[in-house]
């Protein structure tokens, strides 16, 4: 039942490739053509050899002999030439489609939204793109092209055994049915084994990854054998699977050959005695063996076919699934193009989870002036950053609606949204490149002025402008580390760029020290000031260039106001953030009388 | 040969040895040694499947000749039963060989890798500080998979090559000595179109495998940044990007597979002119009476025999490089010295009271420039201590040399009156647990995470220390709670989530010695307030060392050490510091103004513009 089914899929998974197969059939056309040729030339090869020793050799006419070699020769070149371009427009084919297919699956990837990639591994996205597409491709290459000329070739060895001895050629046909029937039952057995070898020679990769990359944190829980005893477990298990393959192979996998010498021993023994009663010749004999020796490949080719066509039809479903996969978050078919935005936030009721039933929102009403700078504070878990990656749509919310100057944010173009709304995030994303490729990522036509005007408010010129190459110099593995502070501003410059009216900064103070968050804020305050700004942070401080503060806590806001406001309710900003300080201020200043006290009275003693 | 893929061995291309061949290859061999009977099995098999293969044409030849030909049925017979069995033994050998081989590739690897994995998992920290953690994953996976495809598998294929390639001569030229030398003239041709083409392929699949790996290295980024790249709309960019890589990869791949187009045609063409100068000239020696036919049937049939070993022979020096080059690569690590090791005569340290003593200690990374200078430092059995200073003055440094990670350069550490180079590393480090600022998450799920600071704890004891941690309502909302896997849940945590794990993984431990390094730096203040309060009284009895560059965690601790350009610049209790008005005193006040001034700021209702 469940084998059916598979099966059903598979066919529907190939009915969904042809248009790709399609796209460069002209090419597949020349493989094929020239593969039919070219089993033609090579299946008459042998026959002419026989003619050459049937009618030449053993008769003693030279001549003869001579002029079948020629033939011979004539034959071979063509052969060599139809095979080039059998290889040539065969890996060109596949190659064309495999280029178009990964084209096409990475552009897929690219349009899932944000909970995708929380889901799913890079790792696992890359070896879809890689690798999956790898095997359709080696599919497409010549087992299928195989299927085709296979059956002619066959068919044509067939016809010409027919022709010389049929009692012979039905032993034969015989033989070379059970050889289809071993190799068909011989995949049947290995292909799972294989692929359960390479999950488990994945799994392998990645424990050696995970003690390897984790190497200090298992020295210093000192958990070495216990990691080691994991990695020799798994390493136990593909061992023996390896073995169970091996055996699978010796036995199974070389069963079709038995049949194959018990053929050629029948064929000799058979023959030989229709060589002695006249109905059969030494020739024919030669080539009959030549023949079933040909007929070998094709035969136990079924077997192998079958188990490729599964093992890239099940790449190419996996590939399927991610370009059919409806993005969470997708533009409608009506979205408007969001005009340029003063830059009013409105959330009403607003929703959200991650996963269903676990709410990490919970009816969030919020209303942000155009150029209003807030503060979005709370324990960590109680939703900030969530909130705030709502508004440029990361997630749809559940309930509720979200509005910027009036338009829901489902209701325009997400471009058009993204570009006004930017983020800087605690640990920002810097690409491999120039500086000026990374600020100007959101607008590449951007203006040197531009950007270097960007820069400057964002403070990273003077520190661009030092390095030789400017805003030339490469950032990333080849070329310069940047700090953390460097990478926000870095981020800070390009949402200057891209125009971005609403800025958000995700927690930016954290990873700093107390003298580079000092001066991060002095700088940020002047940057800012045209925009609507929400920062989340811990950091009171920063809190303070805000003009008003938001306290989340379990996905609600159960505070706002200005920190005014706030100090005089007690609540729950009063007893996060400030009642320590408050404390530990008191503290300073009664040490700091003591102290005083001490000085003054000691100077008081020694007079 | 299988379909498409007959030529495997170009795809390794070369590579460089430091270490001489000679010494590589013996050290295989050592390797080897223990599978010394499956190695016999293999040889004999190699033997009797050459052996039989070369009677198979000449039986068939001896058939033809002098029973099919003289019309002898009984003689027919019985040949037929010889060439049976000859066959059949072959059949047999090859069966025996293939299983043999793969078996002794597979127990190599798996021996190999777990050695590997061994040597590494028990390096020091020095040997991990040089090496990239890519190269050591990919000698454990992919090295000792070349040296099994390369040098095992083949080896044998080529001790058997070559055993068949002595035999066919030898019967050809006990056959028919013009027409064998006939033959052995398309060898200098075949060699030489061998050679010139393998060089280039070469060099077209080293290319394939430079572009599948950009490709690789583009999806890599572009996901990594997929979320800035959707943020700023990018998307049509990054697209073009990948594009022009893979279209790069395609032409690669195009042009080796033009390469094998003309390579395959070009060599059965070669191999045909062999068949057809022996039939040519069999036919004339022949007509002229001075061959049989038997003799030329048998003789067309080790023509192509010979062609066969003669290509995959041509492949041996390009998998000897690659076979050579992985196992530098693996003996290397095999053999890598390591610098901290226990003492022949170590000893077991027992459960330590926590007393831990640096006399004169002074340590540097790099030769000549000392990190930490003239330690002396005592904590006493239970007692609390922090440590701060600025980035780099050495903190992080000292507690790792109280693991043993690195060996001090001079001076010495001793815990109970034990110095830590006498004892056992396991035993040692047993009793401190560390809780670093960046947590590594481990395959599996958050429980088996929190549980690998102590393997054998029920689940129950993990929810406990969590509880205890006020860490088990976070857990508890992800979406499978103690099962979310790890990988997912590092995704979706958040750093202060991830410190916390790693607290609880260390508290399961029961350590007698604790040290948190700048542990605390994501989670709010109050949060933070909250566990200094909370780990007190799971610190009780125990010795605790915390670095924290956030004084207000520091301060209120039996002692505080300040350290500087890796001195020790002052210690004592806060109070004691603070009234010393020195290093400390700077760097709290300015610490604590930014807070106070805030404050003071806010209450006086005054424009919080100016506070700078
Ligand atoms: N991508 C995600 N998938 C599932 N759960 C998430 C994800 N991101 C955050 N969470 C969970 O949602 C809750 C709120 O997280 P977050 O908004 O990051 O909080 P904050 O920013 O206030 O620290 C936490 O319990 C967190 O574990
Ligand atoms: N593995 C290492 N190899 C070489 N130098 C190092 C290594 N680790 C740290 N250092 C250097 O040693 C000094 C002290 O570092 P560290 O102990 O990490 O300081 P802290 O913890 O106080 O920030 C720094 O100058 C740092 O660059
Ligand atoms: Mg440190």
């Amino acid at each position: 039942m469940k084998r059916d089914t598979e099966k059903y899929v598979s066919i529907k998974t190939f009915a969904r490739l042809i248009p790709y197969i399609r796209r460069y059939w002209k090419a597949f056309s020349v493989s094929v053509i020239s593969m039919f040729l070219g089993s033609q030339l090579t299946t008459i090869a042998p026959s002419f050899m026989r003619s050459a020793i049937d009618n030449g050799v053993i008769k003693g006419d030279f001549q003869i002999v001579l002029s079948y070699v020629v033939l011979i020769i004539i034959v071979g070149l063509l052969s060599s030439v139809t095979s080039f371009f059998e290889r040539y427009y065969t890996t060109l084919f596949s190659q064309k489609v495999a280029l178009d297919f990964r084209n096409d699956v990475f552009r897929a990837v690219q349009r899932q939204s944000f909970s995708f990639f929380d889901e799913v591994p890079i790792g696992q996205l890359v070896s879809r793109i890689t690798d999956d597409v790898e095997r359709v491709a080696r599919f497409l290459s010549f087992p299928l092209r195989n299927l085709i000329s296979t059956a002619f070739l066959a068919s044509l060895a067939i016809g010409y055994m027919w022709s010389m001895n049929p009692k012979l050629s039905a032993i034969v046909g015989l033989y070379m049915l059970g050889i289809m029937l071993i190799s068909i039952r011989y995949n049947m057995i290995v292909r799972p084994l294989n692929m359960e070898a390479r999950n488990q020679l994945g799994i392998l990769t990645a424990i050696t990854d995970n003690n390897i990359t984790g190497f200090r944190t298992v020295k210093s829980l000192s958990v070495e054998k216990n990691r080691l005893n994991a990695f020799n477990v798994e390493n136990e298990k593909l061992f023996s699977l390896y073995i169970r393959i091996a055996k699978v192979e010796a036995l199974y996998g070389r069963l079709g050959l038995l049949l194959l010498i018990l053929a050629n021993i029948t064929v000799l023994y058979v023959g030989g005695l229709d060589i002695i009663n006249g109905s059969f010749t030494v020739g024919g004999l030669a080539a009959f063996n030549a023949y079933t020796l040909l007929l070998m490949r094709p035969v136990s080719f079924i077997g192998f076919f079958i188990g490729m066509f599964s093992i890239a039809m099940t790449s190419a479903k996996r590939l399927f699934d991610i370009i059919d996969r409806v993005p969470e978050v997708y533009e409608k078919p009506n979205a408007i193009e969001l005009p340029p935005i003063k830059g009013e936030v409105v959330f009403e009721n607003v929703w959200f989870g991650y996963v269903k039933d676990k709410p990490v929102l919970k009816g969030v009403n919020l209303h942000v002036k155009p150029g209003e700078k807030v503060a979005i504070i709370g324990r960590t878990g109680s939703g900030k950053s969530t909130l705030i990656s709502l508004i440029p749509r990361f997630y749809d919310v559940t309930e509720g609606s979200i509005k910027i100057d009036g338009y829901d944010v489902r209701d325009v173009k997400l471009k058009s949204l993204r570009r006004q709304v930017a983020i800087v995030s605690q640990e920002p994303f810097v690409f491999a490149g120039s500086f000026k490729d990374n600020i100007a990522l959101a607008k590449p036509e951007a203006s040197m002025d531009e950007i270097v005007k960007a820069a400057k408010i964002a403070k990273l010129h003077d520190f661009i402008a030092s390095l030789p190459n400017g805003y030339d110099s490469l950032i990333g593995e080849r070329g310069i580390t940047l700090s953390g502070g460097q990478k926000q501003r870095l981020t800070i410059a390009r949402a200057l760029v891209a125009g971005a009216k609403i800025i958000i900064l995700d927690d930016p103070t954290s990873n700093l020290d107390a003298k580079t968050e000092r001066e991060f804020i002095d700088d940020i305050k002047g940057i800012l000031k045209d925009h609507t700004v929400f920062i989340v942070t811990q950091r009171l401080p920063l809190m303070m260039i805000a003009d008003r503060i938001i306290v989340l806590d379990d996905g609600r806001v159960v505070e706002e106001g200005t920190h005014d406001e706030l100090m005089s309710k007690r609540g729950l900003y009063y007893s996060i953030y400030v009642e320590l300080y408050a404390k530990q201020k008191a503290e300073l200043e009664k040490l700091l009388g003591e102290v005083e006290a001490e000085v003054v009275g000691s100077k008081d003693g020694g007079v | 040969m299988g379909f498409g893929g007959p030529h495997g061995m170009w795809r390794y291309g070369g590579g460089k040895t430091e270490t001489p061949a000679s010494i590589l290859l013996r050290k295989l061999l050592k390797h080897m040694f223990p599978y010394k009977f499956a190695m016999f099995v293999i040889i004999t098999c190699i033997i009797v499947s050459s052996v039989t293969n070369l009677f198979s044409p000449y039986l068939l030849g001896l058939a033809i000749d002098n029973y099919i030909m003289v019309g002898d049925m009984n003689g027919l017979l019985r040949i037929s039963a010889l060439y049976f069995l000859a066959m059949v033994g072959n059949w047999v050998a090859m069966a025996v060989q293939g299983y043999a081989v793969s078996w002794i590739g597979q127990r190599l690897i798996y021996d190999l890798r777990n050695k590997l994995m061994e040597k590494i998992m028990f390096q020091s920290f020095k040997y991990h500080d040089y090496k990239r953690a890519g190269d050591l994953i990919s000698t454990v996976i992919n090295d000792t998979s070349i040296l099994r495809e390369s040098f095992i598998s083949g080896i044998f294929h080529i001790v058997s090559d070559v055993f068949s390639l002595i035999g066919v001569i030898i019967a050809m030229y006990l056959l028919n000595v013009p027409l064998t030398l006939v033959t052995l003239l398309t060898l200098p041709v075949m060699l030489l179109i061998a050679y010139v083409f393998s060089r280039k392929f070469r060099q077209a699949y080293r290319r394939t495998r430079e572009k599948i790996a950009e490709v690789t290295v583009r999806v890599q980024e572009s996901i990594s940044g997929i979320r800035v790249i959707q943020a700023f709309g990018r998307e049509e960019d990054s697209q073009a990007r990948f594009q022009m890589s893979a279209t790069e990869q395609f032409e690669a791949q195009l042009q080796a597979g033009k390469l094998m187009a003309i390579f395959w045609p070009t060599v059965s063409f070669i191999g045909n002119i062999g068949t057809i100068v022996v039939l040519l000239y069999g036919g004339f020696l022949s007509a002229q009476g001075r061959l049989e036919v038997g003799v030329l049937v048998a003789f067309l049939a080790y023509v192509t025999r010979f062609m066969n070993p003669i290509m995959q022979l041509t492949n041996f020096y390009d998998m000897l490089q690659a076979a050579l080059a992985a196992s530098d690569r693996i003996f290397n690590v095999l053999e890598s010295e390591v610098d901290v090791k226990d003492a022949p005569d170590a000893i077991e340290l027992p459960r330590v009271k926590g007393d831990i003593k640096y006399e004169n200690v002074w340590f540097e990374y790099v030769k000549g420039i000392p990190v930490l200078k003239n330690i002396n430092l005592h904590i006493k059995p239970g007692e609390k201590i922090a440590i701060v200073g600025p980035t780099g003055s050495g903190k992080t440094t000292l507690v790792y040399l109280l693991a043993r990670f690195y060996d001090v350069t001079s001076g010495s550490i001793s815990i109970d009156g034990i110095d830590i180079r006498k004892v056992k590393q396991e035993s040692l480090r047993k009793q401190i647990a560390f809780v670093p600022q960046d947590t590594f998450l481990f395959r599996g799920t958050i429980m088996d995470n929190i549980r690998i600071g102590k393997p054998d704890a029920t689940d129950d004891e993990v929810i406990d220390v969590c509880k205890r941690l006020g860490i088990h309502e976070f857990i508890m909302r992800l979406p499978k709670g103690y099962d979310t896997d790890a990988g997912e849940a590092g995704r979706k945590l958040s750093t202060g989530e991830r410190q916390l794990i790693s607290f609880a993984r260390a508290m399961l431990k029961d350590p007698p010695i604790l040290v948190l390094d700048e542990a605390l730096s994501a989670v709010d203040p109050k949060t933070e307030y909250m566990i200094k309060y909370a780990i007190r009284k799971l610190l009780e009895n125990r010795t605790a060392i915390i670095i924290a560059h956030r004084l207000t965690l520091a301060r209120d601790w039996d002692r505080i050490i300040v350290l500087h350009n890796g001195v020790i610049e002052e210690e004592g209790t806060h109070e004691e510091l603070m009234r010393r008005q020195g290093f400390y005193y700077k760097l709290y006040t300015t610490q604590i103004s930014e807070e106070i001034v805030v404050e003071a700021v806010g209450r006086d209702g005054a424009g919080r513009n100016s506070s700078s």
